[in-house]
């Protein structure tokens, strides 16, 4: 039997405001959090910084030279795998993956510009989006291993590089006045 | 990005589920990018968000999309949040989410409506039926109603937003936010009186 509440009734804001608060299916806050860049320090003399003549310039080729190293860095061998069991060693190797799948968001972030851009480079970014996206989900359900959540991190961070990759390319070519095709999209 | 419709609920208007002070110590904390206070930030405002996009959507994928994208935007702009002209804190992540789920609904054509009936002219002043008062009855009727209709009802009675400030939002005129709001309750009025008899 339902509990009703003739106060509840009285208007219709009333009846609206007494529906309970729904809860998400799933937590989205692991996704969330791996999404968010680590705050930087003097994040307004960067600012300052970005408004010079030439700085789309300067920035792209600087993206250009980190993500070469980045990739370079991902292709030597991990030696610090966890065996399975060592919790200790995981959670250690997931604090690592968790800063470096920060600093690459913060990299990314920077590297993005989706004022303008052609169509198939919005069709490569949003696969990237979608692929990113999909591992947050999968990050984001319960019961997950240690090892399941490594390879989950491991391959987070492989999109990302890949994302930041390709951005760092199109603004290299952008600042060069190239563009990654011709037909160009407006993007709200 | 437009300033949040109203500082704080209208007295005769419901008050928005998302009308929880947060205070400058936690604000300050989010705005220098401290995880612990930006995930408090989420879990103060994550029903909220989340019962809104539901509502409006009626999709749970959807609304759970909603949700990160909206706190993802959240975090993305606290820092340049400074409260100008008294907006609070909830009355700008609220705005976010309402945009994001606007956006979503335009992008699926969920907002068309079905043409205007002359019996949508007419405003519904009397107090609604007392199934209304049933939370699982009133969601199964709001559930069936089209969109657009729920979502105008829902911005204009749990959210407080008038209809002129839901016309901005939905980029039509305030009759059409009059119109939907009338349509809408005279719907869930017959929808709630059928389900009583149902239920008999």
């Amino acid at each position: 039997m339902p509990d009703l509440d003739p106060r509840r009734s009285s208007t219709w804001q009333g009846a609206f405001a007494a529906l309970p608060q729904v809860a998400p299916g799933r937590d989205a806050w692991p996704g969330i959090a791996a999404r968010t860049p680590t705050p930087a320090r003097g994040s307004t003399r960067i600012a300052r910084f970005a408004r010079r003549p030439g700085f789309g310039l300067a920035l792209a080729a600087s993206l250009l030279l980190a993500l070469t190293a980045i990739l370079r860095f991902a292709a030597l061998p991990h030696g610090d795998v966890p065996g399975s069991g060592q919790d200790s060693a995981t959670a250690t190797s997931l604090k690592d993956l968790y800063a470096q799948s920060s600093r690459l968001e913060s990299l990314l972030l920077l590297a993005r510009d989706d004022r303008v851009l052609s169509a198939s480079a919005a069709n490569v970014g949003a696969d990237l989006d979608a692929r990113i996206a999909a591992i947050d989900a999968a990050l984001a359900q319960p019961g997950l291993g240690g090892q399941q959540q490594l390879q989950l991190w491991r391959l987070r961070i492989d999109a990302l590089r890949e994302a930041g990759a390709f951005q760092s390319n199109r603004r290299w070519l952008a600042a060069h006045g190239e563009r990654y095709d011709g037909a160009l999209v407006r993007i709200d | 990005m437009r300033p949040p419709p109203t500082d704080a609920p209208d007295a005769g208007r419901s008050a928005s589920a998302f009308a929880q002070p947060v205070g400058t110590a936690l604000l300050a904390a989010a705005q220098r990018g401290e995880s612990a206070a930006l995930e408090q930030i989420y879990r103060c405002f994550e029903r909220p968000v989340y019962t809104l996009a539901l509502r409006m959507c009626g999709d749970r994928d959807e609304a759970q999309d909603i949700l990160q994208e909206t706190m993802l935007k959240v975090i993305g702009g606290i820092g340049g949040f400074r409260g100008d002209n008294g907006t609070p804190f909830w009355g700008w992540l609220r705005q976010i989410a309402v945009n994001e789920t606007l956006q979503r609904l335009r992008r699926r054509r969920a907002l068309e409506v079905e043409a205007f009936d002359a019996l949508d002219a007419i405003a519904d002043g009397a107090p609604p039926p007392a199934a209304a008062a049933d939370a699982a009855r009133l969601s199964r009727a709001l559930q069936t109603l089209p969109t657009a209709t729920r979502s105008v009802l829902w911005l204009y009675h749990a959210e407080g937003y008038t209809h002129e400030e839901i016309a901005a939002l939905m980029q039509r005129s305030p009759s059409f936010s009059k119109s939907q709001v009338a349509r809408g309750l005279r719907r869930l009025r017959t929808l709630l009186g059928a389900q009583a008899y149902a239920d008999a």
